[in-house]
């Protein structure tokens, strides 16, 4: 019965996600300087091209990122997950969220994850106009990937430099960062 | 083979790179750097010593 409402919430996530969804691709890492000609910071490539704004703020605490169409809680603590927890509280604490009109947020994946980070910052690695950071950056945000090699971990990134790291599912507890939409 | 050059003046890190950028290094940024280091490996350490104990559990 679960397994069916969840598939009736998919269909409505992507008759949203048409609202938003753009050309898409990789994100910029968000290196601008030049080191070496060639080098990231030379070519600058990546979606948003052109210039435009990647996040848009909409004011409602949460953010929405041309590049890959997802839709982001700017401040989780606001949004009542306060508190670092184990892996199956984190995707239960999602998936049970209702906040901003949306009740179809997730635990994001490991690539979603990562496409936020700015290579260009640390502490955090993300733009602080529009991700409000945990106060400790050096307790990772969990994703809902498990690892392969080692199925007692999930993958999941420091806030701190947007590094990928594992931690325990059994014994380890991270904050999470819910996300909506997205291409399925 | 392009390689760069180091020197340590004034208490600081000078790194030429073979394209003639340099970089000043102090010890402040160094010591940021490797605390990011540790950092990881310690997490890496709980892991490894995670699996230690599992197999060192896992008598036949």
């Amino acid at each position: 019965m679960q397994l069916h409402l969840k598939h009736r919430k998919a269909s409505r996530i992507i008759k949203r996600v048409t609202e938003i969804t753009t050309d898409g691709g990789l994100p910029k890492t968000g290196q601008t300087m030049i080191y070496q000609p060639g080098d990231d910071g030379s070519y600058q490539m990546g979606y948003p091209i052109g210039g435009v704004q990647r996040f848009i703020d909409n004011g409602d605490g949460t953010i929405i990122d041309m590049a890959t169409g997802l839709m982001w809680i700017k401040d989780p603590q606001a949004a009542g997950l306060r508190s670092s927890m184990y892996w199956y509280d984190a995707i239960n604490a999602c998936e049970n969220l209702d906040y901003a009109g949306h009740d179809d947020w997730r635990m994001p994946n490991i690539n979603e994850l990562l496409s936020i980070v700015d290579h260009s910052r640390y502490d955090p690695a993300f733009d602080l106009m529009y991700f409000i950071p945990f106060p400790d950056t050096w307790t990772p945000n969990w994703s809902s990937t498990v690892c392969a090699p080692w199925l007692d971990g999930a993958w999941c990134m420091y806030p701190y430099d947007g590094y990928k790291t594992v931690w325990s599912r059994i014994s380890d507890m991270c904050f999470v960062r819910p996300v909506r939409g997205g291409q399925s | 083979m392009a390689k760069a050059t180091i020197e340590y003046k004034n208490g600081k890190k000078i790194v030429t790179y073979p394209n003639g950028e340099k970089q000043e290094h102090s010890k402040e940024s160094l010591k940021t750097a490797k605390d990011m280091f540790l950092r990881h490996r310690q997490k890496i350490d709980e892991n490894i010593a995670s699996i230690d104990d599992d197999l060192a559990k896992m008598t036949v």
